[in-house]
């Protein structure tokens, strides 16, 4: 059972594509918690893992749609 | 009311391939934390088998339903798990580590060799990589000669379609005697009919004739094996190729009265033949899968060439690649080195924080009535006027705009190009794939570059790149504040800071090479093609980077300002500054007040580089020599502990040690070279 939605990452390196689940930084590292790398399983290579701040984005450009639409019913 | 934080925790079961079971539990961090042995269950077991990197962990989550993977480092996968099969409640799933063949070369082939000897299977599904049929028909071939039952799972159907190949899987069928199963792992698709043909069990009826007296020979070993889990065929020929570890494996059943005449068997046949039995073997069985190969698979012509692809192909020349090279780094001086770090840090050091915010938080701080809290705060290693101003005034600046052009890189496939390059640049000089790879690697994240190590085989390797990535190779974050405070000096510092470290980990890495034997390593690169960046990916993954630099390094920029806080006001650091003056002073030629920013560099060495830039008045050589010093310091104080936990205490001391003198040293050196040669920045 999946807790959260899972999204394919494209490894920037070698263009693996991924699941993010389970690719997080080592829990070896000190700061893995507050790590947002994601390893690529096929090389190796660590790419930022943007998903959260991809959904702030979404939800700023909802929220900007949404005014607008209130502005156009006001005017 | 606040309500207690719940942590969603994921359970999730790891067993023991010989039977203990050990039960993790993953937080919402992704990572396993306890570990609570539990009892075994004897249930039918399924194992999973294939080439390294063709989605067995995620064909194994999704066979399990949860996340039991402990994710594959490059190339191996170090334990062998086991899940319940979310399909069938009285089976097992086991996650056999990712091979190349079965010839126990390495010791992950070794340990997925021997599982078939000590286990009994109900299935094997054997998942291939549908771009790379052939590679998984040497497993198959295996498995069909060992007498397993197994299903072929063809995964990443939908990348071997776009690349035009086209599998005729009716008549891989009908050749290998066994099931074979579409799927699409990362979209889920086939799972479902993966499950269903994994409970009809059938033995591949295909059979290698190989010369006639390796027939005989193997006629006649077969007499002294006794039975065993795999045929006896399969054993035979792996005794004519050399492998004896099956008398290791089961010494009772092969006692050295037993042992003899068998090797005296392989003596003689090999005795008939110029060649390695091995290699003569290997050959046939590999005309047995080019002729399945060209019978099942077709591929469409290559599409004439465009603008793009040879574009390309000219960014990962060897010679014509240079120019490319020069020219991104040009552009990454033009506006990390004059918009980054001249611009928008005078902007933001001088106006926002020098006039408002610096005099704001002093005024505020004014009130304060204890003068030492007062110190800490705004004083002149105070947490706002020294940590935040630097890490937001100075670092976020040039990381921000560093960070913009790496998502370009990234984005417009220049990366992995820019990695051939300089792939084909170090093999000329004898490197090989196994010392490039920590290299390109560390770019990302050195510290788990270093954990990455661990798929080297022998310890020398594991140390020898562990030293090269604390010692040469910084991380992309690190790469952009170094380069951007070389960029605030001058164009010639920028030049001579790079030519520097390039020549420093060609010099290592070719040292390195003598100590790292010449095998090429199985990293397989697939080169994206190029691209055209897209605007809404660099700002979204460049918000993503700066977060997660901010997060990560400005509370250890505001530690580091209270230890030097601290160390002023016990007065240790003026006694640091004479114990280190010779060292400083003598051999460097820096004030010995540049001590506190050289301690700063155990905790992150772009703290160090801004402390030098920003906090001293340097002339242009002091600074350019002070970089190149701490350029060559241990990466963080996270990298540190990596050491400890992957190489232990002694080795992490002693390459920590050898750093910090190499570092000296060759900044010593530096600065007598650039004094000699009179260099003008």
């Amino acid at each position: 059972m999946k807790t959260e939605k899972e999204k394919t990452v494209t490894c920037a390196l070698c263009g693996y594509k991924f699941e993010p689940c389970g690719q997080n930084c080592t829990n070896c590292c000190p700061f893995y918690k507050q790590c947002n790398l994601l390893r690529c399983p096929h090389c190796g290579y660590q790419t930022i893992n943007d998903e959260k701040i991809r959904e702030k984005f979404r939800k700023i450009g909802r929220a900007f749609q949404w005014l607008g639409k209130r502005a156009k019913k006001k005017f | 009311m606040r309500g207690r934080r719940r942590t969603d925790y994921r359970r999730a079961a790891a067993f023991d391939v010989y039977g203990t079971v050990k039960e993790w539990t993953m937080n919402h961090h992704g990572t396993y934390e306890k570990k609570i042995t539990i009892k075994d269950t004897q249930k039918h077991a399924i194992a999973l088998i294939g080439n390294p990197n063709v989605g067995k962990s995620v064909i194994f989550s999704l066979l399990t339903g949860k996340y039991v993977t402990v994710s594959n480092y490059p190339g191996t996968t170090v334990e062998i798990s086991r899940g319940q099969n979310a399909y069938d409640s009285n089976s097992i799933i086991i996650d056999l580590p990712g091979l190349d063949s079965l010839d126990t070369q390495s010791e992950d082939e070794e340990v997925a060799g021997n599982f078939f000897f000590t286990r009994t299977v109900k299935n094997i599904i054997q998942v291939a990589d549908a771009k790379n049929l052939r590679r998984a028909l040497a497993i198959s071939l295996y498995l069909a000669e060992a007498g397993l039952p197994f299903v072929l799972d063809l995964n990443m159907m939908d990348e071997a379609h776009n690349r035009g190949i086209r599998i005729d899987t009716q008549e891989l069928q009908r050749t290998l005697g066994v099931n074979v199963v579409k799927t699409v792992a990362t979209q889920k698709s086939g799972i479902r009919e993966l499950i269903k043909k994994t409970d009809e069990i059938l033995y591949s009826n295909l059979t290698i004739t190989y010369p006639q007296k390796i027939e005989q020979a193997v006629s006649t070993l077969t007499a002294f094996l006794p039975p065993l889990r795999l045929s006896t065929r399969s054993v035979a020929l792996a005794l004519l190729t050399g492998q004896t570890t099956i008398f290791s494996l089961f010494p009772e059943l092969f006692p050295p009265e037993k042992t003899e005449p068998i090797l005296e068997i392989c003596k003689t046949v090999q005795a008939g033949y110029s060649q390695p039995l091995a290699y003569i073997i290997q050959k046939q069985r590999h005309k047995v899968i080019e002729d399945i190969f060209t019978t099942i698979t077709t591929q469409k012509a290559k599409t004439a060439k465009n603008f793009t692809t040879i574009l390309g192909a000219l960014t990962m020349h060897p010679v014509a690649g240079i120019p490319f090279a020069a020219l991104v780094i040009y552009v990454m001086y033009k506006i990390v080195g004059e918009l980054g770090a001249g611009i928008s840090v005078d902007f933001l050091e001088n106006i926002v924080f020098g006039q408002y915010i610096n005099k704001g938080a002093e005024w505020l701080f004014h009130f304060v009535p204890a003068p030492l809290i007062r110190e800490l705060f705004v004083g002149q290693y105070g947490i706002i006027t020294m940590a935040l101003t630097y890490s937001i005034a100075i670092v976020l600046p040039i990381i921000g705009f560093f960070f913009i052009i790496f998502g370009i890189l990234e984005d417009s496939g220049y990366l992995p190009r820019l990695a051939v390059m300089l792939n084909r640049v170090f093999k000329i000089m004898g490197l090989n794939g196994k010392a490039i790879l920590p290299m390109i690697l560390g770019l990302g994240c050195d510290t788990m570059a270093t954990v990455t190590a661990r798929v080297l085989p022998t310890k020398k390797e594991k140390i020898i790149v562990t030293l090269l990535l604390a010692l040469a190779v910084p991380c992309s974050a690190q790469l952009g504040v170094i380069f951007g405070t070389t960029a605030a000096i001058s164009p010639t510092a920028t030049i001579i800071w790079l030519f520097t470290v390039s020549l420093i980990i060609f010099v290592v890495g070719f040292f390195s090479s003598k100590f790292i034997p010449g095998d090429s390593s199985n990293f397989i690169l697939e080169i994206p093609p190029l691209r055209i960046p897209r605007l809404t990916n660099i700002i979204i993954k460049t918000a993503a980077r700066l977060k997660w630099y901010l997060k990560e390094a400005v509370p250890l920029f505001v530690l580091g300002t209270v230890i030097l806080f601290i160390l002023v006001k016990t007065g240790l650091l003026l006694r640091i500054e004479e114990l280190a003056a010779p060292l400083f002073q003598n051999l460097l030629q820096l004030p010995k007040q540049t001590t506190g920013a050289f301690i700063m560099g155990f905790l992150r060495r772009d703290y160090a580089a801004v402390l030098l830039a920003k906090g001293q008045n340097l002339s242009h050589i002091q600074s350019l020599v002070a970089i190149v010093t701490i350029t060559l310091f241990v990466p963080c104080i996270a990298n540190f502990f990596i050491m400890i936990k992957e190489r232990g205490m002694k080795v992490a001391l002693l390459i920590n040690a050898f750093i910090f003198s190499f570092a000296f040293l060759f900044g010593g050196l530096f600065n007598l070279l650039l004094r000699t040669l009179q260099v003008s920045l």
